[in-house]
């Protein structure tokens, strides 16, 4: 069964520089018009099944909150038409009409009822919200005493209440902790399951590929693709590392980040290198991976310390490894040269990795672990990607196991 | 329940039996408007005593004391002062409220833009929460004249002639918020527009002080006969004439109507707008 079809869906928004525009517009009757146009939505069709969970992708401006918006009944289509089979509910902002001096329970009773259920309703399903929500404690304390996070817990909570058929979600998970962004997967995963269709809207691919079946990615309000979560996440990935590097290429600075250091040894060329020795950016989990640092240097210095820190495209630190630690002694550098650090296998999960190179002096004993002054330090001097040979999924890293079965009877 | 595009845009019937669908919506929203008077404030709702009685007070130095004016040949400056209180306080009513509203749209973009929401129904619960507290200063008054001199059966002539008169207050609040949402000089204009029309119609004096060159002129506007009634039942004790009934009901459904439709035209509009 199609619970939501939209047929070249289009929204046109009229703009009007001024205010007396649209009164003089008003005045003629609409006989002559003063408004520029902007289109925010245009000749967008797709269908979806029930039970099915769509992510709706895009760069800002796409106009996947035009298009919630639209489904939501909230504002009309300027072209097109769309039909939804069953009971909308869309989430486009956590905590619409709540009011700061009321209690958390006086908020649900009001919202509630703003959201369109009955006083009846709302009491009857005001513990199932209460306890969503983890509020026992605090739901007769003012809203304003609430962090942000028990706020979007809250308002989750009573938009579950609805019990719609038909879930659109406008980027609200971004709001929350990871606790309660967990809770709601869970929760939307639990009512896709029982027959439910959700459509949500966000820039995160890792989450829409963990909880959708289908995206449909949108471009300056067109449609661009509708296809399998894994085949648009992986397209619109690459497509914004495209436009990434573009932007970069088009600001005529060299790749990478930031530099710092006296300059005594220069880092050169940081090279990552595959198994046949070739360059090589992108690997897959359990590939030999090769890092050269070139480096230049005017003096002679005994036994510097050579820093790897990995880190992804969030920023967070996948690993890192620094020879001054591991007490490697890596001898004399002077004038040019190289060092070769291999990751053997590579345990990486699914991702793109920034790779910062650091050379610091040599130190001994307690001070050794104080790096503020290195001779050369450059941020995200490379970057690579990491894919999984087999099933996609975005692991931080795959770690190592080893299997046992032992059958007792 | 099955939507289509054409869902956003729901008639003008559809807005009207809405209401009644709504109305405990209305209620929770109209109970929520008189509570948030009192968050934060000291006086709460004595406000809506101490307001009229701050104007009758004024109004009684300024035209009973410096202008002499009487509410007839044969009256006194106490007279006048009850007819004072009898246009002050219905006129205090409709004023309050309809500049209350006027900004119930406005004031709730987060329900317009983010949660479908009947959106005739701001100013409705905005009108009939200040209607609620306002009463209570008509209830004073009332009380205040069966001290003095006695009200007579015709007291119970008053709540239709106050339910006529809420009609057309929530008409032109429907026309007026909405307005607002498209041209926010609505916000400005109105508070000058009541000023003028409150001088304009027998509050601060009575109909038959009009010269009766103007008093067809005057004749033009529903809220002289709103307060003409008022007069009528508290301070004469008589029923209301069959023109005064006749032109409150006619100019109540007809405001009442033409600003649910105005909503319904600009519902659209509104929703792209605000």
């Amino acid at each position: 069964m199609i619970a939501i079809q939209a047929k070249h869906l289009s929204k046109t928004y009229r703009w009007y520089a001024r205010r007396a525009d649209l009164f003089k517009e008003l005045l003629w009757l609409n006989r002559r018009t003063y408004h520029k146009e902007r289109v925010a939505l245009d000749d967008v069709s797709f269908e979806v099944g029930t039970g099915e969970c769509i992510g709706v992708m895009g760069q800002n401006g796409a106009g996947k909150s035009t298009l919630l918006k639209l489904l939501a009944g909230l504002s009309a289509p300027t072209g097109g038409s769309f039909e939804v089979n069953g009971k909308v509910v869309a989430l486009l902002e956590l905590g619409t009409g709540f009011h700061p001096d009321y209690s958390g329970i006086e908020n649900i009773r009001i919202n509630g009822m703003l959201l369109g259920l009955s006083r009846k309703e709302v009491e009857h399903r005001l513990p199932a919200v209460v306890e969503f929500a983890e509020l026992q404690e605090a739901i007769h304390q003012p809203l304003r005493t609430y962090s942000t996070g028990m706020q979007a817990r809250l308002a989750f909570a009573i938009a579950t209440s609805l019990q719609p058929d038909i879930l659109l979600i406008d980027e609200v998970l971004a709001v929350g902790d990871a606790y309660f962004v967990n809770k709601c997967i869970q929760y939307l995963q639990r009512f896709i399951g029982n027959g439910g269709t959700a459509l949500v809207v966000s820039h995160n691919s890792f989450l829409l590929g963990r909880l959708c079946h289908k995206i449909l990615w949108l471009e300056q309000g067109r449609f661009r693709q509708f296809d399998t979560a894994q085949a648009v996440c992986r397209a619109y990935d690459l497509h914004v590392r495209e436009l990434e590097s573009a932007r970069q290429e088009q600001d005529g600075r060299p790749a990478g980040g930031p530099r710092w250091g006296s300059g005594e040894i220069r880092i050169g060329s940081v090279l990552l290198l595959g198994r046949e020795g070739c360059q090589e950016y992108s690997y897959f989990r359990g590939d030999r991976m090769v890092v050269r640092v070139n480096y230049e240097t005017a003096g002679r210095y005994r036994s510097p310390s050579v820093y790897l820190l990995i880190s992804n495209q969030n920023g967070i630190l996948a690993t890192s490894c620094f020879s001054g630690e591991e007490s490697v002694d890596l001898g004399v550098f002077q004038g040019a040269g190289q060092i070769d650090v291999v990751f053997d296998p590579l345990l990486l999960g699914d991702g793109s990795y920034w790779l910062s190179v650091g050379i610091f002096p040599h130190k001994e004993g307690p001070e050794s672990i104080y790096r503020l002054d290195p001779y050369d330090y450059h941020e995200r001097a490379c970057e690579f990607t990491v894919k999984r040979p087999d099933r996609p999924l975005q692991t931080v890293f795959d770690h190592p196991v080893s299997w046992s079965h032992s059958c007792r009877s | 329940m099955v939507g289509t595009s054409d869902t956003m845009v729901r008639s003008f019937s559809d807005s009207l039996s809405g209401l009644l669908r709504h109305s405990e919506l209305i209620r929770m929203l109209t109970a929520d408007e008189v509570r948030r008077m009192q968050i934060g404030s000291v006086a709460g709702l004595y406000w809506v005593l101490i307001k009229p009685l701050f104007l009758v007070g004024l109004y009684s130095v300024l035209f009973g004391i410096v202008f002499q004016a009487r509410g007839g040949p044969a009256q006194t400056a106490a007279d006048y002062l009850l007819v004072l209180l009898t246009g002050l306080l219905p006129w205090l009513l409709f004023s309050e409220a309809v500049s209350a509203a006027a900004g119930s749209i406005t004031a709730n973009t987060s329900l317009v833009t983010k949660i479908v929401f009947p959106i005739e129904i701001l100013p409705v619960s905005k009108v009939l929460g200040t209607t609620m507290s306002g009463l209570a200063g008509l209830a004073v008054l009332v009380a205040l004249l069966a001290f003095l001199h006695g009200v007579g059966w015709t007291l119970v002539l008053l709540p239709p002639l106050l339910l006529a008169q809420l009609v057309f207050t929530i008409g032109l609040a429907w026309c007026v918020s909405a307005v607002n949402v498209a041209i926010r000089d609505t916000n400005q204009v109105l508070p000058l527009v009541l000023t003028a029309w409150m001088f304009v119609s027998p509050v601060v004096y009575t109909t038959d002080m009009v010269p009766s060159a103007l008093a067809s002129v005057f004749a033009c506007n529903p809220m002289a006969y709103f307060l003409d009634g008022y007069r009528m039942i508290l301070l004469a004790n008589q029923p209301p004439t069959a023109l005064i009934w006749v032109m409150v009901t006619v100019t109540a459904v007809a405001v009442f109507l033409s600003g649910l439709w105005v909503l319904c035209r600009m519902r659209a509009l509104i929703a792209d707008l605000i």
